[in-house]
């Protein structure tokens, strides 16, 4: 017993290694952040050392910034829906297909296009959507459009394109917790005969709770922090913080000011994944 | 599960579709990758393999290309090196913070990309 402690401690000693990594390149330059934040901005030193909070005033108080922050939780939230109401149903049958060969096929079919980064997928999304791309060549046909529709650097688009990025990560997900619900529970519901609609809604969504609130605080922590795609897809009018932050801190050089941003916009990521998911939580189990 | 009720084909006909639209982007830029027209347009007007021979020869693509390549592996084995050793001790063992230990090694899913390299 106390020879399998020993080994026991011996072992997890062996998370230290990444321990250090994560401290190091992480919550090192996370710290400087916070640092920077509230430093001042100068044309010329860049950074004066002082300890003022005149960034964060300036980012709570214009109205240019309030938006950004606010049009950023609004596109990652609906982002964040559509994708939890697509995903279900996809996982849903994943977890249910008897044929193991067509749940190998579905599986890859998933994950392969977070094979091709976002970038990459954000830029196909530009193809489909562009004024002379996919969507306005299938569509005008018989007279169903008059014009060309402008899909491409509009909100619409940036929640299509953030969707279609989102979607694997929550697919994968929740079907990892479907899986472990076992059928006999829902053929025990179904005995009592209401309709497979019914049977799902009452018995399966509740058991896989777990696995959607992981699903939503993924996809909402992404959608926040997306750069690519409201850079390629949004375009230039199209304003969101992770695309700010990168603005402010590569382009103007002010990286006190852009490191309030991104000090903000973290902020903003935790707390409303935490209040969500505990609200999810609290009236789920 | 194997009756086709309407209420099935509805479920799998929905399920195709979000597949479709998982798979789309990764088919057009296949797809549009084979194009003549210089400027894109659809349908095209023809065929070629031409623009994989002109990445080939820009200098920038693929010396890019060999450097994400490298990156890419040197992160990968670094990641495995790693990662192994601590999800064994985190999953096969108990030690107090466990719990804080893996909420700190997953945090970095949390940081925007652009925080995180700053």
């Amino acid at each position: 017993m106390q020879e399998e402690a020993r080994r026991s401690w011996k072992t997890s000693t062996l998370v230290i290694p990444a321990l250090l990594l994560v401290m190091l390149f992480l919550m090192a330059p996370l710290g400087l952040i916070a640092r920077y934040s509230l430093d001042q901005f100068d044309p010329k030193e860049l950074m004066l050392g002082v300890f003022q909070l005149g960034n964060y005033v300036k980012a709570f108080t214009d109205p240019f910034y309030q938006g950004v922050l606010a049009t950023t939780a609004r596109i990652a939230g609906l982002s964040t829906l559509i994708v939890l109401l697509r995903a279900f149903p996809t996982a849903y049958f994943i977890s249910r297909v008897t044929s193991e060969r067509l749940r190998s096929l579905l599986i890859i079919l998933t994950v392969l296009p977070l094979l091709l980064g976002n970038a990459v997928r954000s830029a196909a999304w530009m193809v489909v959507m562009g004024t002379k791309g996919v969507a306005n060549s299938v569509m005008p046909g018989p007279g169903l459009i008059d014009e060309p529709m402008k899909i491409l650097y509009t909100p619409t688009a940036v929640v299509i394109g953030l969707v279609s990025v989102l979607l694997p990560y929550a697919i994968i997900t929740m079907q990892s917790v479907l899986d472990a619900i076992p059928t006999s529970l829902e053929e025990a519901g179904q005995s009592l005969g209401p309709s497979p609609l019914r049977t799902v809604w009452e018995v399966v969504l509740p058991l896989a709770m777990p696995g959607i609130v992981a699903a939503a605080a993924i996809c909402f922590a992404l959608g926040m922090n997306a750069y690519a795609t409201p850079v390629l897809i949004g375009g230039p009018k199209m304003q969101m913080m992770g695309p700010l932050v990168y603005e402010q801190i590569a382009k103007v050089s002010n990286w006190p000011f852009g490191s309030a941003l991104a000090c903000i916009l973290m902020a903003a990521t935790v707390l409303l994944t935490v209040v969500s998911t505990r609200y999810l939580s609290r009236k789920y189990f | 599960m194997d009756r086709l009720t309407p209420g099935r084909i509805a479920f799998i006909t929905l399920v195709a579709c979000i597949f479709a639209f998982v798979v789309l982007p990764l088919v057009v830029i296949v797809w549009a990758a084979f194009f003549s027209d210089k400027i894109l347009t659809f349908p095209p007007s023809g065929y070629t393999l031409g623009w994989f021979a002109r990445a080939w020869s820009l200098s920038d693509f693929s010396s890019g290309f060999l450097m994400s390549l490298q990156v890419g592996v040197l992160a990968t084995v670094c990641a495995l090196a790693l990662g192994v050793p601590a999800s064994l001790a985190i999953e096969r063992t108990q030690f107090p913070g466990r719990e804080t230990v893996r909420q700190v090694l997953l945090s970095p899913m949390y940081v925007p990309a652009i925080v995180a390299t700053a």
